[in-house]
């Protein structure tokens, strides 16, 4: 079979900063095009919330209030699987959204989240939201297109579940990762166990283990205590690409 | 003066209200001016069975709110099938992609006379204009969409093939089945690769559970009809 080459799209440029906190490096992409005014609206919906490392921010079934802006850290977002079994669904860092699916379907949290490390945030409420959301139809359609990215992603992390081998999966998973998270070594700055790896690529933790020391073994990775180094992106590439699936919008 | 309306005229006209009925139904959470806005620009497509409604591929012409029938949606890639989605009465077809610009990920084909109200792109954006709450509505389609799709990786990663393809029976069933005498009829003319697609497991394995379902007695197969025969084991599995 032809190799067909991997596309992991880059991430598209985040908003100017919407808080006003100095440092702050910039909002989730969905708030691109709002003027000074608008901002300062959105501004006044927030509310600062605090998180230590490993807290629970939200719990699946919960009933959902509004949704989160992740300001610095990272959070998971978790579902909860059959017997007591989890998938992590994606890991979202700065600038990004918590929780902002389950504004429009009746408000309930359909997945939990919780910190990987400690995390700041920003609360908006979600009738407080919609109502912005209403008057500001520009951010409306770019929530839009981000959830319907992430339901093209899903659909294709579906197929990818269904149709390929763990070393597949788990050799994707991490060029994800070391896009969204890597620096230009090919280190991915991200504190996650094995055990979240594994439950991010649907794999189990032995698994999961065994396939990142084989891959070390070939040279394509290295391990340093819970760090990862990509050291050869184009072989792990090769490993990942015999579906033509195209990882956009979270796929982690 | 009166204008007298003859019996197929009012039968047409009384097509439309009903048409109208049912697309004001499904679109009830909407406010009632962006409703109308909908309504008025809305085509009303009645494909029969087997009418290919958009191809893998396709440029997106607009979002399809199923009224009436049954919809498969199929993904493949160098032939080989990879998803199938089924979509009845209130699914939206082409929501995802219009948003993100991207073509019909998907083909669409109707299974059974299917009835269908079309919003153009141009359309659906002159009502976004005027009526922004439309795309909270389109949200929401979009949301439960993107439910449905973790719900079932999870069970893809979690749950085995034998599990995963009765659960998908119960569903289809609860969705599109017909109560007959013998039990509630799957009557969509799936094939096993289809059902294999659906569900995210091999063909082989779709062939090794139906027929052992069979053998125990919980369901019957001729051709490409299932029937559920024993419905409380086959939810309990």
């Amino acid at each position: 079979m032809a190799h067909k080459r991997l596309v992991i799209q880059a991430k598209r440029p985040k908003s100017p900063p919407i808080c006003g906190v100095e440092g702050c490096a910039g909002c989730s992409w969905i708030f691109t095009g709002l003027d000074e005014k608008s901002q300062q609206e959105l501004r006044n919906l927030m509310r600062s919330v605090e998180y230590g490392a490993d807290e629970a921010i939200f719990h699946e079934g919960t009933p959902a209030f509004g949704f989160f802006i992740i300001c610095s850290g990272k959070a998971k977002l978790i579902k909860q699987g059959p017997a007591g079994k989890r998938q992590i669904l994606k890991i979202v860092g700065p600038g990004e959204l918590l929780g902002e699916e389950n504004l429009f379907d009746g408000g309930t949290h359909t997945a939990s989240a919780r910190t990987i490390e400690p995390t700041r945030a920003r609360f908006i409420k979600r009738e407080d939201f919609l109502d912005f959301l209403k008057r500001h139809p520009t951010v409306a359609l770019q929530l839009a297109e981000k959830v319907a990215r992430e339901l093209q992603s899903f659909q294709a992390k579906l197929i990818e579940t269904a149709y390929e081998s763990c070393r597949a999966r788990l050799a994707r998973l991490l060029l994800a990762l070391a896009t969204q998270y890597g620096t230009a070594e090919g280190e991915i700055q991200a504190h996650i166990s094995r055990m979240d790896l594994a439950e991010m690529a649907g794999i189990s933790t032995e698994t999961a283990i065994r396939t990142l020391g084989e891959l070390e073994e070939r040279g394509l990775i290295a391990l340093k205590r819970r760090k990862i180094v990509i050291l050869d992106a184009a072989a792990l590439e090769e490993l990942a690409a015999p579906l033509p699936v195209e990882t956009i919008e979270n796929l982690l | 003066m009166s204008t007298l309306i003859t019996a197929p005229r009012f039968a047409e006209y009384y097509k439309r209200m009903v048409r109208a009925q049912e697309l004001s139904h499904w679109l009830s959470s909407l406010e009632p001016a962006a409703r109308e806005a909908v309504m008025a620009r809305a085509h009303m497509l009645a494909l029969p069975p087997h009418t290919k409604i958009y191809a893998q591929g396709d440029p997106v012409d607009g979002i399809y709110i199923v009224l009436e029938g049954a919809v498969k949606e199929l993904a493949a890639d160098e032939g080989c099938l990879r998803l199938v989605r089924l979509a009845g009465p209130g699914s939206v077809l082409g929501a995802g992609e219009l948003f993100s610009e991207s073509l019909q990920t998907m083909s669409a084909v109707t299974l059974r006379p299917t009835r269908l109200a079309l919003l153009r792109q141009p359309d659906l954006h002159a009502i976004f204009v005027e009526h922004p709450s439309i795309l909270l509505w389109l949200m929401r389609q979009l949301s439960a969409r993107l439910w449905k799709l973790r719900t079932a990786l999870v069970e893809t990663v979690y749950l085995e093939s034998a599990a995963r393809l009765t659960h998908k029976l119960v569903e289809v069933a609860d969705r599109f089945g017909e109560r007959t005498s013998q039990g509630v009829m799957i009557d969509l003319k799936l094939s096993r690769d289809e059902w294999a697609a659906l569900v995210g497991i091999a063909p082989e394995t779709v062939s090794r559970v139906l027929h052992d379902l069979e053998r125990r007695g919980w369901i019957a197969l001729q051709g490409r009809k299932i029937w559920l025969i024993d419905e409380e084991k086959l939810r309990v599995t």
